[in-house]
């Protein structure tokens, strides 16, 4: 009877459903290094230990589709707060394009760069001086770091200088912000908040550095990021240092595109003879955007579609008011072409800058780790 | 005691067993194979939806096979699967997506905006991305519009040809493209086409597709989701209109937004530039300044008329678009 009974359990747990789908991240209080699975895509990590400090998925109002999940994650070092790595997406797909992170326009930004915004997504990064939230209550993801840190004794900086790396497509947002405390000395007994985050008049040599790194650092994650924000090939490796000294977009970008070869080559759908070819050609640089081939091309052709048609309609309204036809053609022929590369640069123009314009759509304001120091 | 033990020793092997049965039905070929085998279970539950009749057992004839596209050199990796009863052919799948992700986006298959092809839907398409699907009907028997199966089916049927000439002398050919900027993911499938599956069918069964491979082609694997509710289905021309053109109105709502703001703005800054290069030619021309006020001002009206119909049909009839990207296909047609 019992074994029945414990029979009837089993087959009840095999089939009871799945609950709501848990984020896939690692586990508050894990020490991870290099990379970090969230959500369906990864974070790359700076060098270091990196200790998980809060896991969240909740709802956010005013946010279509409304279930955002966040991770945070601290590095530590002598008991003071030195790096946290903020990583923020939609838990559940969006009807509606989200709207990069008007950061990325900042005019309190030390550094900004959007590499793409159309209507099929895009992605920019910022670096902002930040004075942090320093008591939980504030914001959601932030908050549980901060009893974490303060449950294990750790102090947490006033001042952080934080790069800001959002990508979004038609229906996902990944925003994973990096930030590096401010140097202690400049932030000590300060009386406002963010006077260790002035550049100027007189550039401290600590911040100005911070800023260059932070800037290199961003830049390097921005190609990165365009691509693993739209992507779910794993990324291999980590992040280049917070304090980058050069820009690494280019071996990161590689690194990318190999880690798809090298999955395929484990998994033996790839020959190793295929896999140098391929290899070859992820190392190559990235060929010109065709599209701004077709682009020059069609704005000329356009052109041309234009100039046949206003060459009749020219001729016709000279003719009126000068009725000489030799005098007419000529001077509708010098019209028509020296109007031709003004109709030309006005179209490419319209065209190219359309196709990088911003096309934000639904506002998708996220937690952050305090409130940006404006400038001056 | 030793009575327990052995019953407890039983209960325990059993539900060992019962777990692992579980997880090789989940890795079951092809429907458990990393990592597109899902494309597999998405087709089967939506034609079930559709009653397209695909149930049965799935052959892998590919999987994940590196293949070079002869597509703007882009390899693909490519997975084929045969339904098959007997030993006649009831349904291929072609399942490919791209190794290399790309930093400008991937085109549309040249069936999404081919005339010839009947239905097509597109979700979205911009300069960067799209999601459409098509379908058509092709013949492995006919004289005059005989297609073949491409040649990576060919190979991997064994003379898949000669299959193909029975039971069915219609088939329907039917293909989905996602992109983004990054990546692209391509189905196609051939089903028989007899009895002929109606039009309205076929067009549920792309939208039913298209809704679930946005909605789960970036997560770890495809699956279908809920049928798309009528009034979400995608943009579809109005009576009398051909494959709908990105951008065009009937796709945006209004015909003023969709793009003849754009060409009105356009044309603002052209002739702001154009307006003094052309009042001095006609004042030379005519002698006088006067003159020349007056043609610029007639000008003003007809060319920038003339510009801003040249932009808007431009626009409107051969929006900037990726180049069509047809990659592996799983029929020829001549």
């Amino acid at each position: 009877m019992s074994m029945r009974l414990v029979i009837l359990a089993l087959l009840a747990m095999l089939g009871v459903p799945a609950a709501r789908a848990a984020i896939v991240a690692p586990p508050v209080g894990q020490t991870v290094t290099t990379r970090i699975p969230f959500l369906n895509g990864t974070v790359l990590l700076p060098p270091g230990s990196w200790v998980v400090a809060a896991v969240q998925q909740k709802i956010v109002a005013d946010v279509e589709g409304s279930d955002v999940a966040s991770i945070v994650l601290l590095q530590v070092e002598n008991g003071r707060v030195g790096g946290v790595v903020m990583a923020q997406g939609n838990a559940v797909a969006l009807s509606t394009r989200p709207s990069l992170s008007s950061e990325c326009w900042s005019a309190d930004a030390v550094f900004t760069a959007v590499a793409a915004d159309d209507e099929s997504g895009g992605s920019c990064a910022a670096v902002l001086p930040v004075a942090t939230y320093q008591y939980p209550g504030t914001t959601g993801a932030w908050d549980s770091a901060l009893t974490f840190a303060m449950a294990r004794g750790w102090r947490v900086p006033r001042g952080f200088l934080v790069a800001a790396l959002r990508s979004v497509d038609r229906t996902r947002l990944m925003d994973v912000r990096y930030a590096l405390a401010a140097p202690d000395p400049s932030i000590a007994d300060e009386g406002t908040t963010c006077s260790w985050a002035e550049t100027t008049p007189v550039p401290s040599t600590d911040m100005a550095r911070m800023a260059q790194g932070m800037t290199n650092f961003s830049t390097a994650m921005l190609a990165v990021s365009e691509i693993a924000g739209h992507s779910t090939l794993p990324l291999m490796g980590g992040a280049p240092p917070l304090l980058a000294t050069a820009d690494a977009s280019r071996e990161l970008v590689q690194r990318l595109k190999l880690a798809r070869i090298d999955e395929l080559v484990e998994n033996g759908n790839l020959a190793p003879a295929q896999a140098d070819a391929l290899s070859r050609r992820a190392a190559e640089p990235t060929p010109s955007d065709p599209l701004i081939r077709d682009l020059a091309w069609r704005s000329g052709y356009k052109t041309l579609t234009y100039k046949a048609a206003t060459f009749i309609d020219t001729s016709a309204v000279y003719y009126f008011f000068v009725p000489d036809l030799p005098l007419v053609l000529v001077g509708s022929a010098i019209t028509n072409v020296l109007g031709m590369p003004i109709v030309y640069v006005n179209d490419f123009a319209w065209s190219y800058f359309g196709l990088r314009a911003s096309h934000s759509k639904q506002p998708f304001a996220l937690a952050s780790l305090g409130r940006v120091c404006p400038k001056g | 005691m030793p009575f327990r033990f052995l019953a407890l020793l039983r209960v325990v092997s059993l539900g060992v067993a019962l777990i692992v049965m579980a997880s090789a039905a989940g890795a079951e070929e092809p429907r458990g194979s990393a990592p597109q085998p899902s494309a597999v279970s998405l087709v089967d539950t939506i034609a079930a939806r559709h009653a397209l009749g695909l149930s049965g057992s799935w052959d892998v004839l590919l999987r994940r096979g590196v293949i070079d596209s002869g597509t703007d050199d882009a390899a693909v990796v490519a997975s084929l699967y045969a339904l098959r009863e007997g030993s006649d052919i009831r349904a291929l799948l072609l399942v490919q997506r791209d190794v290399l992700p790309s930093a400008s986006g991937w085109g549309a298959p040249t069936a999404c905006h081919d005339a010839a092809t009947q239905p097509s839907v597109t979700v979205y398409q911009s300069p960067r991305d799209v999601l459409c699907g098509w379908s058509r009907t092709v013949s492995f028997t006919s004289a005059t519009q005989r297609a073949s199966i491409g040649a990576i089916a060919a190979t991997r049927l064994g003379g898949g040809t000669r299959l193909f000439g029975t039971p069915a002398g219609s088939w329907l050919w039917l293909g989905l493209r996602v992109s983004n900027r990054s990546d692209f993911l391509d189905i196609q499938l051939l089903v028989p086409n007899q009895p002929a599956i109606p039009q309205a069918a076929q067009e549920q069964f792309l939208a039913d597709m298209a809704h679930s491979m946005d909605a789960t082609w970036l997560t770890a694997s495809l699956a279908a989701v809920p049928a798309p509710p009528a009034s979400a289905r995608p943009d579809s021309p109005p009576a009398g209109k051909s494959a709908p053109a990105p951008g065009s109105w009937w796709s945006d709502g209004s015909w003023w937004t969709g793009g003849l703001s754009a060409s009105a703005l356009k044309t603002a800054t052209y002739r702001t530039a154009i307006s003094v290069k052309t009042f001095m030619v006609a004042s030379l021309m005519a002698g006088d300044a006067a003159t020349g006020g007056a043609i610029i001002t007639v000008l003003n009206v007809t060319s920038t008329s003339l510009y801003l119909l040249n932009d808007y049909v431009w626009e409107t009839w051969n929006p900037l678009t990726q180049r069509s990207q047809d990659f592996i296909r799983l029929v020829d047609t001549k």
